[in-house]
């Protein structure tokens, strides 16, 4: 058996905290390789199970015909070959683990109470490839919920939840593509942000139910499929007087298509994104800012500096289809 | 070898050959039929655009492009052909092709404020017109006239633009300018041209129409025959 070789990963949390691209699970192995999470092609489509108690606000039938709608989303993407099947009720608990089966389900737990968590989702691994051998997501049924197709005042809307916490399930990390805007009290995610951004939706909305192609190129990343023939990428340093800057976000914006991708610069301060159309890009590289916080997106609160401006590429940055543009450098400033 | 009077034998043959061809057998016009009906020359300039693409936002900042406007010189060049069917009247071919760069700004309120992205990316615009010329030919040789007629645009991006591999668009060109011919030398001139051109469609941010604006002034030669 494997067992040895398998451990139980990162927990992933989607917080309803009123509180920034695509990026994949992503961890070192014992030899040292950096290695993401994802589903090998022998365990497609991947089967799922829906614990069988129901939350306070609707039935278990509803929310298996949600659930189902979350995943036909992402199995809609074209540029991505994911499958996924329905297998049943279950009574095992998610976040049971070597019980064999993929749960996601409704818990009550004491200690998710006044967290503003409303679900998460962790996995059994296979260290030395990152591939999944399971994985639960559990949704906090203290949460007031909605399955309304059209929302519900008052209430997070479930199907963005678990779209959200699919993508987790898939093996992408939380993007830092959104935006929360300070009202009083609280910060409000406005509507254009990526599916995978680490807070929801304010209650009432199903902004959530959309993917962004910043969901979209990181799934097909992990799950290519189709041609990818017109993409292009760019890559390059952000630095910092003179030295690499690792955790900052650099958004990639193309005017003519209003497609924005992001990514996070690794230890050299250096990054690289797919997936872009031709045409000039706008290269923008921000600092993460409150209300998340880099172990939001898998990275060390201690060690990521912080203390920096946003900082635009001020020189051309252009991409041609099948090619990649090097050296889109920029130096930030304190 | 011909001789320099057969050469002249065969050009007023060829006039005169035009002259009735388009009717114009009177005593005034017998006149004008020695003059020289065809003109061809070449220009460069500088153009000034009007030209927004329009606005493109995310969550982080919103985007405004526009066109720069080109300084004189070779980026912008072309050549006139012209026939004139009367001293005072005349129709006009031209074509130009004019090297454009596109700008852009960046509006970022919450953090980096208002940034200039300058020459982001540029373009080719090709022009051509077809135009009636009203002219008045002083007595020292200079002619000044004014012009309106049509314009067809085509821009092509100078790099791949995702939707986007050319523009075309029609438009309405009108304009003067001065042409002087030297005294000595009747068949070569210089000339001077201001010309405004409105275009009902331009390259811009998606699904956004733009009406560019070109102000063109040029300086060239031009020759008669």
């Amino acid at each position: 058996m494997r067992l040895h070789s398998i451990l139980i990963a990162t927990l992933l949390l989607a917080s309803a905290r009123d509180g920034a691209a695509y990026k994949l699970i992503e961890y070192t192995n014992a030899n040292g390789q950096l290695r993401h999470l994802f589903w090998g092609p022998e365990n497609l489509p991947v089967s799922w199970f829906f614990y069988n108690v129901p939350p306070d606000d609707f039935s278990v039938d509803v929310a298996i015909s949600r659930t189902q709608v979350a995943f036909d989303t992402w199995e809609a993407v074209e540029t991505a070959s994911i499958t996924f099947q329905f297998s049943g009720q279950t009574n095992a608990e998610p976040f049971v683990f070597f019980d064999s089966i993929n749960t996601l389900g409704f818990i009550t737990d004491p200690s998710l109470q006044g967290t503003g968590i409303l679900g998460a989702t962790n996995f059994i691994i296979f260290t030395f490839t990152g591939e999944i051998a399971e994985a639960d997501i559990f949704f906090n049924a203290d949460v007031p919920w909605s399955a309304s197709p059209d929302g519900q005042a008052g209430r997070f809307d479930y199907e963005s939840t678990a779209l959200h916490e699919i993508g987790h399930f898939l093996g992408l990390d939380h993007s830092g593509l959104g935006f929360m805007e300070s009202r009083p009290q609280r910060f409000v995610l406005l509507e254009g942000s990526a599916v995978m951004y680490p807070f929801a939706y304010p209650p009432g909305s199903t902004g959530g139910r959309t993917l962004t192609l910043d969901d979209v190129i990181g799934v097909s990343l992990i799950y290519p499929a189709g041609a990818s023939a017109g993409r292009a990428s760019l890559s390059g340093t952000v630095t910092k007087d003179g030295d690499g800057l690792e955790g900052a976000h650099v958004t990639l914006f193309n005017p003519f298509t209003e497609e924005l991708i992001g990514a996070f610069t690794d230890g050299g301060g250096n990054y690289r994104v797919e997936g872009l159309s031709p045409g000039p890009i706008i290269v923008r590289v921000h600092p993460i800012a409150e209300p998340t916080s880099p172990s939001d997106f898998g990275l060390d609160d201690f060690l990521i500096d912080l203390d920096w401006s946003v900082t635009f590429h001020e020189g051309r940055a252009e991409v041609t289809a099948g090619s990649n543009t090097p050296d889109i450098d920029v130096e930030v400033m304190p | 070898m011909r001789s320099r009077w057969q050469a002249r034998l065969g050009r007023k043959c060829l006039v005169l050959a035009i002259g009735v061809a388009w009717g114009l057998p009177d005593a005034a016009e017998a006149q004008f039929t020695r003059y020289r009906r065809f003109e061809a020359g070449a220009f460069l300039g500088s153009m000034s655009i009007d030209h927004d693409l329009g606005t493109a936002s995310n969550v982080f900042f919103m985007t405004t492009g526009r066109s720069d406007d080109i300084p004189f010189g070779t980026d912008f060049f072309g050549a006139r052909f012209s026939y004139d069917f009367s001293p005072n009247l005349a129709a006009e071919a031209t074509y130009s092709r004019a090297r454009q760069t596109f700008s852009l700004d960046v509006v970022d309120d919450l953090d980096a404020g208002d940034v200039m992205l300058g020459e982001q990316f540029e373009a080719t615009q090709q022009n051509v017109g077809g135009n009636l010329v009203v002219q008045f030919p002083l007595e020292f040789g200079l002619i000044p006239y004014g012009t309106i007629g049509f314009a067809w645009v085509r821009t092509d991006p100078g790099s791949e633009i995702a939707g986007f591999t050319s523009e075309s668009s029609d438009g309405l060109n009108f304009g003067g300018g001065a042409k002087y011919f030297f005294p000595g030398a009747p068949w070569v001139g210089a000339r001077f041209d201001l010309r405004y051109q409105f275009l009902s469609e331009g390259l811009a941010f998606a699904d956004q129409l733009v009406e560019p604006r070109n102000t063109e002034v040029t300086i060239g030669v031009a020759f008669r025959f």
